[in-house]
């Protein structure tokens, strides 16, 4: 069988959901419910000691992959404005990523442009599809890709850019029809032109399925994500399960995704569900996600993670 | 405003890329229904002089002017389509129209829903660059107007439910609206006019929405009533029937408690009626809430057309008009009714 990524999506920066409690024009966010993490904060949230043991117990789990997700966690020579207490240098990013490596990981960036998830961007995030957007888009990629030495794929983001996901944010945001394949396809060829192969998450296809199949180009990897229990006998019959397959008829290559946050079983469930489901030369493997800091207030969050990651991988070997 | 009479308001459009996409010059993506935002200027100069003119005879003594693109800002010249006028040639159109004894007032939407007119702008809303064009456009047209007065800034029907056909959905919730209402409402002090919304920001109807969208709970009447200046000019709006005897009336009772609300806090208020749903709408309002309004806070009545001032809806213009000449005459005869406190 062939080697396949066993990944975990890890965030260096976390301000990808709602405004800050207070931003700096005194301004208040709404608060939230889905937890007080959700708000942004002026302070990078990452742990590094946390992280290495959880990368620890990622390699002995089995994994491979280590997606990180970048957001205001590094400190953009082009726009120095981003960074906040705690954001890693270029240098000091470079460091991290060569120690990973060094323990075997394939090692690859994300950056969330979905503008559900771009408080990151600071006032970018205000400006979308402006010039000022686009060069920005342009000048953090190219950042971001010289820091990780050319990686074999660079994840995207552009998920839930809907009214439904944005209620409890101050500045709702989202791109519609021609617009979002317009900025879509901006950042495909932006990453496409640096030699790296863009990855997305792939809920557009869940209520747009035809204009999807007819845009959506094959060289994205597509990242569908249920979290859930899959359902009974028919396992592809849901709004969110039908993705899988519909991305397989249509020959996509696929990293589909699991989370242990709504149910801990989630992720071997779906590996094994989906792995005589998707041909192998289309599947190229699995992600694991936590969504949440990597500080120690989430440590068992990110052990469960890891964890059931391990018995996804124990399972696919017990299947061989 | 007590003791004062009462004015006439008629809203004309001198821009009207307030609904649709804006221009993008910039990429070149086609508007989500092939509408949107025009690049020729749909005003017809002629027309708007005999809308005025028979305005005037029919009692009214205020236009507004919603001037979106249809000026060319010295600081934003690529915003204009063509046909906008210079600002000499704003002034002049405003010179002859006091010469006919009306009053003109400036009006900007700076809702997200209606900010077309701003083209990359309303992409940068909240931003810097964002609040610095508004500073520069408002200042510019208070320039222009000179004569202190009210200035119309909009701000109505910013939520989702009204921007489904826009390419770029954008609006702003709870503390950020107020943050840049408050902010848009001072440069306007600033310039020594009074700042004068649109009142809807205040319904029910949005905590209805958000509820059942399982979105946040919101009180947007007691916000309102809590964080709203008085010395901004409200105008509700309602464009139905004031019946109640009609089958939508059950819709009266959240568009109708607006004005009463209003009246109770304290609020000065120019209703807002329209031949858009009901063509004598203006004539209901009118005799529905002159009696039942403080005429220390009852500061008007406004007419709106919601069509371009262009010879294709000079029918429009003229039948509201008409209508308006119906509400006023129902006015004058209600003089001496007393009111209904």
């Amino acid at each position: 069988m062939k080697s396949c990524y066993w990944g975990l999506l890890v965030h260096l920066g976390f301000n990808m959901w709602a405004e800050p409690e207070t931003d700096r024009d005194g301004v208040r966010g709404i608060p939230q419910v889905f937890g007080p993490q959700t708000a942004a904060q002026y302070r990078l949230r990452f742990e590094e000691p946390l992280f290495w043991e959880t990368l620890a117990d990622l390699s002995e789990a089995g994994g491979n992959l280590l997606v990180l997700d970048i957001g205001e966690g590094m400190q953009y020579e082009s726009h120095p404005e981003l960074a906040v207490p705690g954001s890693y240098s270029k240098d000091a990013l470079r460091e991290l990523i060569v120690r990973a490596r060094g323990m075997g990981f394939t090692v690859v960036p994300k950056l969330n442009f979905s503008t559900c998830h771009d408080f990151w961007m600071g006032p970018y995030a205000r400006m979308v599809s402006t010039p000022e957007y686009y060069r920005f888009c342009e000048d953090v990629i190219g950042e971001v890709c010289e820091v990780f030495d050319n990686p074999p794929l660079f994840h995207l983001g552009m998920d839930e850019e809907s009214e439904t996901c944005q209620h409890y944010y101050n500045m709702v945001c989202f791109r519609r029809g021609e617009l979002w394949w317009h900025d879509l396809n901006f950042l495909f060829r932006t990453v496409l032109r640096l030699g790296v192969r863009p990855w997305i998450w792939s809920d557009m296809i869940w209520d747009h399925e035809e204009e999807f199949l007819r845009r959506m180009s094959r060289d994205a990897v597509q990242s569908n994500w249920f979290y859930g229990q899959f359902p009974e006998g028919e396992a592809f019959s849901g709004r969110h399960t039908r993705a899988f397959r519909i991305l397989e008829e249509n020959r996509f290559d696929q990293i589909p995704t699991g989370c242990m946050m709504f149910r801990e079983s989630n992720f071997p469930e779906l590996s094994k569900i989906l792995t005589p489901a998707i041909a192998p030369h289309h599947l190229l493997g699995f992600l694991q996600t936590t969504w949440y800091p990597m500080t120690e207030t989430y440590r068992e969050k990110h052990r469960i993670s890891t964890k059931v990651l391990g018995d996804a991988v124990a399972d696919s070997r017990a299947f061989r | 405003m007590s003791n004062e009479p009462i004015r006439w308001y008629f809203l004309a459009h001198l821009g009207y890329n307030m609904w649709g996409d804006p221009i993008a010059d910039w990429e070149d993506v086609p508007s989500l229904k092939g509408g949107g935002a025009r690049r020729v200027l749909q005003f017809d100069e002629t027309l708007f002089f005999e809308v005025a003119e028979a305005f005037r005879r029919a009692g009214g003594d205020s236009i507004v002017l919603d001037i979106g693109e249809g000026l060319v800002y010295p600081e934003y010249p690529d915003l204009a389509p063509l046909g906008a006028y210079s600002p000499d040639a704003l002034r002049d159109v405003l010179k002859r129209v006091r010469s006919m004894g009306l009053e003109v007032i400036p009006k900007l939407n700076f809702s997200t829903t209606h900010a077309e007119w701003m083209g990359c702008y309303r992409n940068k809303t909240s931003t810097e660059p964002y609040y610095r064009f508004c500073s520069d456009v408002i200042r510019t047209v208070c320039e222009i107007f000179e004569k202190p007065s009210l200035f119309h800034l909009g701000m109505d029907e910013e939520d989702g439910v009204c921007q489904k056909e826009k390419n770029l959905a954008l609006w702003r919730n709870g503390d950020l609206w107020w943050h840049d209402f408050d902010y848009l409402a001072e440069c306007v002090r600033s310039n020594g006019f009074r700042p004068w919304i649109w009142s809807d920001h205040m319904w029910k109807l949005w905590d209805e929405l958000s509820e059942k969208a399982k979105g946040p709970k919101t009180d947007r009447e007691g916000e309102f009533l809590s964080r709203m200046s008085k010395d901004v000019m409200q105008t509700n709006w309602y464009y139905r029937t004031f019946s109640p005897d009609d089958p939508h009336h059950p819709f009266l009772d959240s568009d109708e408690r607006p004005f009463r609300v209003l009246d109770e806090n304290g609020f000065d208020q120019i209703p807002g009626g329209s031949t858009w749903d009901l063509e004598d709408n203006l004539v209901e309002m009118v005799s529905y809430l002159t009696p039942r309004l403080s005429p220390d806070h009852l500061c008007g009545f406004m007419q709106t057309v919601w069509h371009p001032m262009s010879e294709d809806y000079r029918e429009k213009q003229f039948q509201a008009v008409e209508a308006f000449s119906r509400a006023k005459k129902v006015y004058d005869q209600m003089a001496n009714k007393p009111y209904q406190a």
